[in-house]
């Protein structure tokens, strides 16, 4: 692409073919004021705030929609210019309610803003002004009208970034209004992913959780990692004397990977913090009950206790690495589980085949010709990391493809989706080694032949993520995939997303064990939930200590009990997607993880090189391919990964319930049936839906309860693929 | 002079194929499928200097040229018979009476510009035309002049008639195109143009009924003959609907470029009541005034452009003595607000400041600043998204150019000088 020159206020400025004049200008220092345009929605031309005056055309033009031509002249600072500029803003004001004193926004409003550097210096309106008085109401949204300038970005952000398409606009003219499609949110399909908020300029889109709760320009900012997935998503928090009043992610602006983007985890989780099942002191059990103990005795009982017996280590995935360093120093790393052994198992499914124990990071889809995704359910597990996938076609122009069995929300802007039985995955995807190393192999099926004629001498990125980590199959689908972009022409990624925020530093530092074969004497487990962790599996016999920020169903099972921070009350770093992401918290938890491992003994420990063994051989499926079977897949949905929603208030409000979602075939009209595996059985109510393929039970739930992972029994660590039976409740 | 596009329409049953087909109907394609290349179509109509009735006054030939030379398939032919402008109703005529010449014209043009389908986008409010296109739809079809190989050649066509919903906005040929997928009618950002990029951002041709009647006496008689009738810049038979206080109100086809005064006073009659002129709006209901000194210029795009005003769709709204300006001012502007599809601020929010501005001097509360205000709101309102915002303001701030006094007459009173009591 041969770059050109325009001249922008008498300088020189050079421009890309495809860029606006815009985009020129602000990569050149020269300030247009906007309303409409956002830098990550497509723009709208429908505030005209940014007029310039360009030489040889007789009207102004908008600058955010003008194309740069070479040898364009354009003038944003002429009379004529300032003129209409404070016409289009004194418009806006007219009949704009101008309560800054009650509004959220204030002192971040772009409408304060740019009114104040560039609208009329008085007001020519004779007219009573005209209210808008419609207010709409979700459970974390709100929209007050009044202050709305329809800029609309609301709607890109939601419709087009996030393929949502819960806001519109209703009525027209003067009378037109933002409104969720169906008056509702919730009814209307919002995800509360935030972003609407996050783009409006004014006070109009309010998050709920912080309305009159502070103002913008005392609250302390810190930037830190979210850390309830592996998305790893920047974002800001926002605190007042050490207590915490909202986050954002300030799209467009935020300078993590996800550029700002959140979920409704991200955005309004934030409130596990204060949640009322924190645990207040540290536990001892008496007896048969629990009994309050100081830091100094909980310490004492450790000593005693645990410190120099054989630990089995349970480690939940979102500590620091700093937080993993120092348990292993202190609780050695012979006998160590974690909820990242299926994660691990696909790390060492590509290791198979490279060499090296690592995938690569996300940012790779940018430099690649087509994102092939495999997987169910990232919208779910990481969703942001869907985001950045939807956005790297509709922004990049990337190819998507994607490979699953189950719809995804991803599929509406998929160039090619195809669905296949999870037992019949390993099987596609070695149609496509075959089909792009031979042009003439045909597998039969037009569609695997079309994709694999589309990667043939492509630069692909493999994402490999979501519910199929957690599939019996995950290291051969991984180490089937890594072995297809080893063999493609151009050099082709492998990225494989962590599903919660440090799976990777806890794949790398340790060799994980299966709960069944951990060896040691006493358990200690740190922010683990057993059944949403281990789901299916029992605790090893002997003495458990439980760090948690939370009072979980686990305590019952503990004899020490010791709480600790959350991810938002920490310092330190965890392995994201794109390496290494710091946590930073501006204010000191009552009890800190790290302070109390600094107080007991370090232990010798052995650090062992992880073995690397190549082996190109590919494997088969695990799973019995009979045509009668039914396989249940059980999915954590968004608001309730990583129990957000059962400590945080806010997203509880969000919450859904639990239900069996089957084809109407599998289903036949039933309301509520009992599920049964070799583990145990479950009755729920059934929801049919045609989009669920036949022979597939997908049992969606906000939270691993015991009847739950009971199901689940003796197939960790796998959540999907598990052979069911449905049996009709009289 | 001879009627061209009003040739059928007083005929027995002139909807009807049989008719039409008996006046030498569908004889145009059938030369142009037979013995014309689409280019050679093309340079016919370039050669005739049609320009778009549809209000623009685009050149027609020049619209299908951008949109043969677009690679992409399948292409969209789209008739724009929204007809949403109060005073305008010149395509009805052709619609209900002659839908044979629309149908034979966007078959023409589909196949000078290698369009597969076609949809005519027709205004809500007419149920009678939908019925009448509908049937004649059908009976081209019966006929073998829609659907596949057309007379036997390589050309297939197929035609679907679209109703709007009642948004005079739907009519500008973007917000057509948006309304037309399913959507909220707003136009698009252009470029891209609807030739590159329309109807499912594939190429679309958007036209005109009334532009679209003129091709097969194009194509029958020739560019260079068509090119002969009225203005020279800008010629063809041009269909003007007349309405307001004349004494015959109807719809005239005259040679482009026939005076206003002529329109005004032979064809239609002259003011009721042999009243004194007072006031015309020329191009229908978002073109600026002219008094009764300025009603010799001729009816062209040209010619009314050089006079400040336009052509737009040809409705010619005459207003007399007794008509009270204030209050015409106020009706029009009115009409724009309630159509602002409200997507950008000039247009939403000048629409509504000007109503009610120009409702305060109606009913007798106005300042003489106010007529200041009105004119740097109409300045501002010119920097709108798309072209309603950006003519609408013109009935308001041309009558207070052109008629300051009346409107200081209603502010001084402080009443409608109009308005017994
Ligand atoms: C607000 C607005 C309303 C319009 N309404 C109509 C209409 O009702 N019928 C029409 O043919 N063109 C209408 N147009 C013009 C169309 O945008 C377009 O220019 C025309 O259909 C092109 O056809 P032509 O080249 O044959 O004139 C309108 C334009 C605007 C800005
Ligand atoms: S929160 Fe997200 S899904 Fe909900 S309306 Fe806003 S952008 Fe759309
Ligand atoms: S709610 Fe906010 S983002 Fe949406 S249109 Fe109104 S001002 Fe713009
Ligand atoms: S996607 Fe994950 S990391 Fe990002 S905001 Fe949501 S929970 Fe946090
Ligand atoms: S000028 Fe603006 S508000 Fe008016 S109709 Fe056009 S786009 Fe809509
Ligand atoms: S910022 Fe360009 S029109 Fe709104």
């Amino acid at each position: 692409m041969d770059s050109f020159r325009i001249v922008i206020d008498g300088k020189e400025c050079e421009a890309y073919p495809g860029e606006t004049v815009l985009q020129v200008a602000e990569r050149n220092g020269i300030i247009i004021p906007v309303f409409c345009y956002h830098k990550e929605l497509r723009p709208e031309g429908a505030c005209r705030v940014c007029l310039v005056e360009v030489e040889g055309a007789p009207r102004l033009a908008t600058a955010c929609t003008l194309k740069a031509m070479p040898n364009m002249v354009v003038r944003t600072n002429t009379e004529r210019v300032r003129k209409a500029r404070a016409g289009v803003i004194e418009l806006i004001l007219n009949n704009h309610t101008l309560e800054c004193p009650i509004c959220d926004k204030s002192g971040e409003c772009e409408l304060q803003m740019t009114g104040f550097r560039h609208g009329p210096k008085k007001s020519r309106y004779a007219e009573p002004r005209r209210e808008k008085d419609i207010v709409i109401k979700g459970p974390l949204i709100e929209i007050d009208n009044d202050r709305c300038i329809l800029c609309r970005r609301c709607i890109r952000m939601c419709g087009e970034n996030m393929g949502n398409r819960v806001l519109g606009i209703l009525k027209r003219g003067y009378q037109a209004y933002i409104s969720p499609f169906k008056g509702d949110f919730v009814e209307s399909g919002c995800e509360h992913c935030g972003s609407c908020i996050d783009v409006c300029p004014v006070g109009s889109l309010l998050d709920r959780a912080f309305k009159y709760k502070d103002r913008p320009w005392r609250m302390e900012k810190t930037w830190t990692t979210c850390t309830f997935c592996g998305s790893g998503c920047r974002l800001e928090v926002d605190t007042y004397h050490g207590r915490i009043k909202r986050v954002v992610g300030r799209i467009g602006v935020n300078s993590g990977h996800n550029r700002g983007y959140l979920c409704v985890r991200g955005k309004w989780g934030w409130d596990v913090v204060y949640s009322e099942r924190r645990l207040k002191k540290p536990l001892l059990r008496d007896g048969e009950g629990l009994r309050e103990i100081t830091l100094q005795e909980a310490l004492e009982v450790l000593k005693e206790r645990v410190c120099g017996k054989p630990v089995n280590l349970y480690v939940e995935s979102s500590l620091t690495n700093e937080e993993l360093e120092l348990l292993s120093a202190v609780f050695g790393r012979e006998n160590v589980t974690s909820d990242a052994y299926s994660f691990s198992q696909a790390l060492s499914g590509i290791s198979e085949i490279t060499g090296r124990f690592e995938a690569d990071k996300l940012s790779s889809i940018y430099s690649a010709d087509i994102v092939f995704v495999i997987g169910d359910f990232i919208e779910e597990v990481t969703p942001v990391v869907a985001t950045l996938l939807r956005l790297s076609v509709i922004q990049k122009g990337k190819r998507l493809i994607r490979l699953g069995t189950f719809p995804s929300k991803l599929d509406s802007v998929a160039f090619q989706t195809l669905l296949v039985k999870e037992e019949e995955l390993l099987d596609t995807l070695k149609h496509f080694i075959m089909g792009t190393l031979d042009a003439s192999y045909t597998s039969n099926n037009r569609d695997i032949d079309r994709v694999a004629k589309v990667l043939r001498n492509k630069k692909v990125a493999f994402v490999l993520g979501g519910m199929t980590l957690f599939s019996p199959d995950v290291k051969e689908v991984a180490k089937t995939v890594s072995y297809l972009a080893d063999r493609l022409v151009s050099k082709s990624s492998v990225v494989v997303v962590p599903p919660k925020a440090n799976a990777i530093g806890v794949a790398k530092l340790f060799d994980l064990k299966k709960p069944s074969e951990l060896e040691g004497e006493v358990n200690v487990l740190v922010n683990v939930e057993l059944d949403r962790d281990f789901p299916g599996t029992e605790l090893k016999k002997g003495f458990t200590v439980l760090f948690s920020p939370y009072y979980t169903p686990d305590v019952a099972l503990a004899d020490l009990i010791i709480p600790v921070e959350t991810g938002l009350e920490k310092n330190g770093t965890v392995e994201g997607l794109e390496g290494e992401l710091q946590l930073r918290s501006s204010f000191k938890p009552e009890y800190s993880l790290l302070e109390v491992l600094r107080a007991l003994p370090l232990r010798q420990v052995d650090i062992r090189r992880r073995e690397v063994v190549l082996n190109c051989e590919l494997g088969h499926t695990k799973l019995r391919k009979e045509p009668d079977q039914l396989y249940l897949s059980v999915l954590l949905g968004r608001t309730g990964w990583n129990s957000v929603s059962y400590y945080s208030e806010n997203v509880g409000k969000v919450a859904t319930g639990r239900v069996l979602l089957l084809n109407p075939e599998d289903g036949r009209g039933r309301e509520i049936v009992t599920l049964k595996t070799s583990g145990g059985e479950l009755t729920v109510p059934v929801e049919e839906k045609e989009e669920i393929p036949k022979g597939r039970a997908l049992l969606r739930i906000e939270r691993f309860t015991r009847d739950v992972s009971k199901l689940l029994k003796g197939y960790f660590p796998s959540v999907t693929g598990i052979p069911c039976k449905l049996l009709s409740e009289a | 002079m001879e009627k061209l596009l009003l040739r059928n329409v007083d005929k027995e049953n002139s909807h009807t194929i049989e008719v039409y087909l008996r006046s030498g109907g569908y004889q145009a394609l059938r030369k142009a499928l037979k013995e014309m290349s689409p280019e050679d179509v093309i340079e016919e109509v370039k050669e005739s200097g049609l320009r778009g009735r549809g209000g623009a006054g685009f050149p027609t030939g020049l619209k299908w040229e951008f949109a043969a030379a677009d690679v992409k398939e399948p292409k969209f032919f789209v008739c724009n018979a929204d007809e949403g402008e109060p005073c305008t109703f010149k395509d009805r005529v052709i619609i209900e009476k002659d839908p044979h010449a629309l149908i034979e014209g966007m078959l023409i043009g589909a196949y000078a510009t290698g369009c597969r389908y076609g949809y005519i986008y027709l205004r809500g409010e007419y149920p009678i035309g939908k019925r009448i296109l509908e049937r004649a739809i059908a009976e081209a079809y019966e006929k073998g002049f829609l659907g596949e190989n057309i007379l036997g050649t390589d050309f297939s066509f197929d035609l679907y008639v679209h109703s709007g919903a009642g948004a005079y906005i739907c009519g500008e040929e973007t917000a057509l195109i948006d309304s037309l997928e399913g959507r909220r009618g707003e136009p698009r950002i252009k470029p891209p143009f609807p030739v590159n990029a329309g109807y499912l951002w594939q190429p679309t041709v958007v036209n005109n009924v009334e532009t679209l009647a003129n091709i097969p006496l194009i194509v029958e008689r020739g560019g260079k003959w068509y090119s002969g009738i009225g203005s020279p810049d800008c010629p063809g038979p041009k269909l003007y609907a007349v309405s307001g206080k004349v004494k015959k109100p109807g719809v005239y086809e005259l040679p482009m470029g026939t005076p206003l005064s002529e329109i005004i006073y032979e064809h239609a009659g002259g003011i009721v009541g042999d009243r004194k002129l007072k006031a015309v709006f020329p191009g229908g209901a978002s073109s600026s005034v002219l008094t009764p000194e300025e009603i010799d210029v001729p009816m062209d795009f040209p010619s009314l452009a050089k006079a400040g005003t336009m052509l737009g769709s040809g409705a010619v709204m005459v207003l007399d003595e007794t008509d009270c300006i204030v209050k015409t001012a106020l009706r029009l502007i009115e009409f724009f607000r309630h159509e602002s599809c409200g997507k950008c601020v000039p247009c939403r929010e000048g629409t509504d400041w000007l109503v009610r501005i120009v409702r305060r001097i109606e009913e007798g509360q106005g300042t003489e600043s106010d007529l200041d205000v009105i004119l740097s709101v109409s300045e501002t309102m010119e920097n709108s998204f798309c072209g309603l915002g950006m003519a609408a303001h013109n009935p308001v701030a041309s009558t207070v150019k052109k008629f300051r006094e009346e409107f200081l007459r209603h502010i001084k009173l402080g009443r409608c000088p109009f308005r017994s009591g």
